[in-house]
């Protein structure tokens, strides 16, 4: 008997007329008490509902075949009690599941729920505070907690009641790098010194691979693998659309495994220690042969770099075009001894001296609060600096993206939102109507913009920007929550932006997509911009601040910080 | 008061009882005792920042009352003309600044009051009867500080968006409107987006097992002596009280003549339980900060002793505060077990 | 104010507040579902910072136009709830006192009538009167308050006071008025959109 087991499982979703949509087909799994298992997966690809159907409470409304089972009980004939105790479920965002306002009502919530006497649930909040060491956060309002610490809270809220199951649904999206990892790093010490079992859903997988027992690929509504991740490579390297969820490491172990180089003999990496050692073998193996893989030019790959951007990009190229108000090269905004603060005592940008050209793609890197949104927020003019100005060409015209894309929308269906309803000349429609072609969000006209999916509704957010016909657009972490298809989406489309001559200024924690596509990187500390050059410049000198690729083939590239990098030096 | 417990029900009895009596008294020796007692406990309390909002609420209203008194009521034996026949009368003018006083006083009561008992302490009693309700209250006490956020994010937002309208304000009305208008924008936005995520909030109350047991709270607070010492006194005060007010005792006539002079303290029973009523909390928070005090001088002098050990007794183990400092000092200058080390050791996606 | 002026109006609020718990009991009894619990706190929140928004700018609330617009879109008793708890909720912001029984004594019924009359309301001029109105009527029930400390329970009083709040209550009604007129339909959209989602889950 296993822990967690779907049998035969499909699910459909039933909507108000009686269609039914189904999202799961034929689902089986097996999981054994103490697994850590990942599910990997674009959004949309039923990881969600699989979930929920794993926790009575939340188990949605539809037609199911076949069972779902907790310890051999059909979860749906858990009792309340045993459900809600041995199986925690944490979602994505933060801020929603929080429901009291401080952080010892929280933890104890759930406790207060199962009627537990205020001895017990005290006894129970102190060892939990105690193990997480969060004692100093206790009686703080959980509004003045950072993203991290809430998700922090979160769990424990969870653990208090001691489930034997935990289920996170991207626990980690919301979270800056840091944050997620030491999210991910508790989870860990949880799998391995409590033997909770946990199944997560997750897009920075880097971090989570090397620790899963198991990893689950969904599409479409099934599971399509689901191995030991060191068996997983064969399956997924054949796969065009699974191995973007590979991590870096593995990406490259599998470039150098359609080479002429023998690799049977090494393990699969998943780790950069592992993939250092790889590459130190076949580095040893090359000295022998009197070659180094530093000098080594080209392995004669024979595949196609399949992690580039789509070519297939310019299929509406005739149709939208920007007025293009100056030249390339022309200076567009600039800063001048630019001083932010919110209070005099807390300075968050100091004597800042900024430009930017036509035509550059800009990423804005750095520590969570070093004042990265302010600065975009001050470029954009929505915030008035202290001191200082910023200089901007005569009739420039700036669009600003939030993070969150719902703050943009305020009609009910995506037509209203893009004006389409409104009486405009053909032209301008024609052109509207391009955007949407280009952003294939033709399937979604008709929809609530908040029914829509996170990379739909900022595709939405961007076309609206758009039509006001930007010369430059700032965008604040378009990379936040992303799955890694919709990354690559995203870059092509900022990249088809680029070379329509839109200036690109954007804020990100996702360095590898830094690298991979932006011309132009400063670094913002202690309140000015510390560093200002190529992304390429700026990984290939940091040593801890970089990208995986980075820190895998720094000893034998010099300024390989992209995937791209690595393939240019190899293999083409 | 962090070193006295209070059961949270006894500070609401009190406060009740205090504020009843207070509309029911208009001698102005219970006023000015009352006021005394309140400025102290006030200052006890250290309550400070609310002091600016409360008179800003406040001194409208008591102006307010101040005129419309003798300009209603015209009754009384000394009149005052003002134009022609229409005149005012001083007893109503002098029940126009008793009830100022009053009204300020209510206001203090309850500044006090809301420093007294938090509201997680009457969320707590509250509970007890109403845990559904409650539960929406701690909820929306939870929100509203999230949604104020996300309405000051968006404000910063709109102000470039497509949406912008109204760019042309003629009239003051005009531009009044545009306001509301611009308000209401921001304002429908933060209601859709967070309506929208509250059915998260919903789930993640689910899946944490509510409405599963009746509910019991974390708080625990115990009838203990002081308590009930506190409650039977407000009962016996609340009776003779009551009694003293159906002969007249607390109670001054205005209309038609002022039957009040200074001269006469009402040196009786019934004002002398009053005082009574007023003191216990302020004997309370006095007993506190003496406690204080006394802990704050042990400290000083434990200061010295240990210093004394310091140099008497080179053993890390024996040592007091300073020394263990130092120990911790130490201990973080070569705390490597790279838990901070790991944090950089990381990249995005 | 005589004694027997003084105790009819405590008799009153203790009567208010007797009328106050028993609809909260009958909340408790009928064993809400989570959803709603979670409906009715955002709701609360919302008017809450409908009305804390005003702040900066003295006399402009939004409190009774979403009180309003929950009491048309859901139900009366859910508009009377959310009336109540606004006024309770709200004043733990801004200094509770004794005044807020008035306040939830006004926005409960605020919202009670305007889910009585839900289906005449769709009607903009029915409406716009509605919101006018029910901002003096509002200020006449909260001004209540301060009666105790006129010099008598009569006529004169009720109107002098009534007359000095005018200037305010007009500003109240013209917001209504206004919001009620524009942002009506947007609002109800947004408010039947949830009301599907939360209290008929059909996904």
């Amino acid at each position: 008997m296993s822990f967690v087991e779907f049998k035969d499982f499909s699910f459909a979703y039933k909507n108000a007329q009686g269609e039914e949509y189904p999202v799961l087909f034929d689902i089986n799994l097996s999981v054994d008490e103490g697994d850590f298992i990942l599910f990997c997966g674009s959004s949309g690809s039923g990881k969600t509902t699989l979930f929920s159907n794993l926790k009575k409470e939340l188990a949605p409304v539809g037609v199911r075949k076949g069972v779902a089972s907790f310890n051999g009980t059909n979860i749906l004939e858990l009792s309340d009690l045993e459900s809600a105790t041995n199986i925690g479920f944490l979602f994505q965002n933060p801020d929603n599941q929080i429901v009291t306002d401080t952080v010892i009502q929280e933890i104890a919530f759930p406790l207060e729920n199962i009627g537990l006497d205020s001895e017990e649930i005290r006894n129970r909040v102190a060892e939990m505070t105690a193990f997480f060491g969060i004692d100093h956060i206790l009686h703080k309002n959980v509004n003045d907690l950072s993203g991290g610490q809430k998700q922090l809270v979160n769990l424990c809220s969870l653990l208090v009641l001691k489930p034997k199951l935990l289920i996170l649904d991207e626990p980690t999206s919301q979270l800056d790098p840091i944050a997620a990892y030491d999210f991910l790093t508790i989870l860990k010490r949880l799998n391995e010194e409590f033997s909770i079992t946990i199944l997560i859903s997750e897009h920075k997988i880097d971090n989570v691979f090397p620790f899963a027992d198991k990893v689950v690929f969904m599409n479409n509504g099934e599971i399509k693998y689901a191995e030991n991740p060191y068996e997983l490579l064969d399956v997924l390297d054949k796969n065009s659309m699974f191995h973007h969820y590979l991590p870096d490491v593995t990406k490259i172990y599998s470039l150098l495994n359609n080479t002429n180089l023998d690799l049977s003999n090494y393990d699969v990496p998943l780790t950069i220690r592992e993939g250092k050692k790889v590459l130190r073998k076949i580095d040893n193996d090359l000295n022998n042969s009197s070659l180094t893989l530093k000098s080594f030019g080209d392995l004669n790959g024979n595949k196609t770099f399949n992690y580039s951007l789509d070519p297939s990009l310019n299929k509406y190229s005739q149709i939208f075009n920007f007025k293009n108000n100056y030249e390339y090269g022309e200076e567009l905004l600039s800063t001048k001894n630019l001083y932010f603060a919110y209070d005099k005592d807390n300075l968050i940008l100091k004597d800042v001296d900024f430009s930017i050209k036509k035509g550059e793609f800009l990423s804005i890197i750095g520590g969570n609060g070093t004042g990265k949104s302010t600065f975009l927020k001050l470029l954009a003019g929505l915030l008035k600096p202290v001191k200082g100005k910023v200089n901007t060409k005569k009739d420039l015209r700036i669009a600003y993206l939030h993070q969150n894309p719902i703050v943009h929308f305020s009609k009910e269906t995506v037509k209203e939102e893009l004006y389409l309803t409104l009486d405009l000349s053909d032209s301008v429609k024609e052109s509207i109507l391009s955007y949407i072609r280009f952003f294939e969000l033709e399937n979604v006209l008709d929809t609530h913009p908040y029914d829509c999916s996170g990379g739909e509704q900022q595709k939405i957010a961007i076309v609206k920007a758009l039509i006001a016909n930007p010369d430059i657009l700032i965008l604040d972490e378009p990379t936040k929550g992303l799955d890694p298809i919709s990354s690559i989406n995203l870059a092509k489309i900022l990249k088809e932006l680029q070379n329509r001559g839109i200036t690109i200024i954007m804020s990100s924690h996702n360095l590898s997509f830094v690298a991979n596509y932006s011309e132009r990187c400063i670094m913002i500390f202690d309140g000015s911009l510390q560093i200002d050059n190529t992304p390429k410049n700026i990984f290939s000198n940091n040593n801890f601040y970089t990208t995986f690729i980075n820190r895998l083939v720094k000893d034998y590239i010099d300024d390989g910080v992209s995937l791209k990098d690595v393939w240019d030096e190899w293999f083409s | 008061m962090n070193l006295i417990k209070i059961h949270p029900s006894v500070y609401i009895i009190y406060y009740v009882i205090w504020l009843v009596f207070l509309f029911l008294f208009n001698n102005p020796y219970y006023i000015i005792a009352s006021y005394v007692a309140i400025l102290a406990l006030i200052a006890l309390q250290g309550i400070r920042s609310e002091f600016k909002n409360i008179f800003k609420m406040v001194i409208p209203m008591a102006i307010l009352i101040f005129i419309l008194n003798p300009l209603v009521y015209h009754e009384g034996a000394h009149r005052i003309y003002i134009i022609g026949s229409y005149f005012i009368t001083l007893e109503a003018c002098t029940y126009g600044i008793i009830m100022c006083a009053t009204l300020l006083l209510v206001f203090l009561l309850f500044a006090s009051y809301n420093r007294a008992v938090s509201y997680q302490e009457m969320l707590y009693i509250f509970s007890k009867k109403f845990s559904n309700l409650s539960m929406v209250m701690v909820m929306a006490l939870r929100f509203v500080p999230l949604l104020n956020f996300r309405t000051s994010e968006l404000r910063s937002i709109k102000s470039v968006d497509l949406d912008k309208t109204n760019e042309d304000n003629n009239g003051k009305f005009d531009s009044f409107l545009a306001k509301i208008k611009d308000i209401a924008s921001v304002f429908g936005v933060v209601t859709a987006w967070s309506l929208e995520e509250s059915m998260l909030t919903a789930k993640s109350m689910k899946s944490r097992a509510y409405g599963v047991a009746k509910r019991t709270n974390y708080l625990s607070f115990e009838f203990n002596l002081i308590d009930y010492v506190l409650v039977i006194l407000m009962l016996i005060v609340l009776l003779v009280e009551c009694i003293g007010l159906v002969y007249g005792y607390g109670r001054i006539e205005i209309y038609p003549v002022i039957g009040f002079s200074f001269n006469q303290v009402p040196l009786n029973l019934f004002f002398m339980l009053w005082i009574i009523f007023l003191i216990p909390f302020i004997v309370l928070e006095l007993y506190e900060r003496i406690l204080w005090r006394n802990h704050n001088k042990q400290k000083l002098s434990n200061y010295n002793v240990n210093i004394v050990n310091e140099i008497a007794t080179p053993n890390l183990s024996n040592l007091g505060d300073g020394s263990e400092k130092f120990v911790a000092q130490t201990e973080m200058c070569f705390n490597i077990d790279g838990s901070n080390l790991s944090k950089l050791d990381f990249e995005g996606e | 104010m005589d004694l027997m002026s003084i105790l009819t109006i405590i008799v009153a609020i203790i009567v208010l507040i007797g009328v106050i718990y028993n609809v909260f009991r009958l909340f408790e009894k009928s064993k809400p579902k989570v959803e709603y619990i979670v409906l009715l706190a955002i709701l609360v929140a919302i008017s809450v910072v409908g009305r804390l928004i005003g702040m900066s700018i003295p006399s402009i609330q939004l409190a009774s136009f979403v009180i309003i617009m929950v009491g048309i879109v859901y139900d009366g008793e859910t508009g009377f709830l959310v009336g109540i708890l606004t006024a309770i909720v709200s004043d733990l912001f801004m200094g509770l006192g004794y005044w807020t029984f008035f306040q939830m004594l006004a926005w409960g019924l605020m919202g009670y009538t305007s889910g009585l009359f839900s289906d005449k309301l769709d009607n903009i001029w029915i409406r716009v009167p509605f919101g006018f109105i029910w901002a003096f009527i509002y200020g006449f029930i909260t001004d209540f308050a301060m009666i105790p400390y006129m010099s008598a329970l009569n006529l004169e009083g009720f109107i002098a006071l009534y007359v000095a709040a005018i200037p305010l209550d007009l500003v109240h009604g013209i917001i209504n008025a206004v919001l009620l007129a524009v942002a009506y339909k947007w609002f109800k959209n947004i408010f039947e959109r949830n009301k599907v989602k939360f209290l008929n889950p059909v996904e």
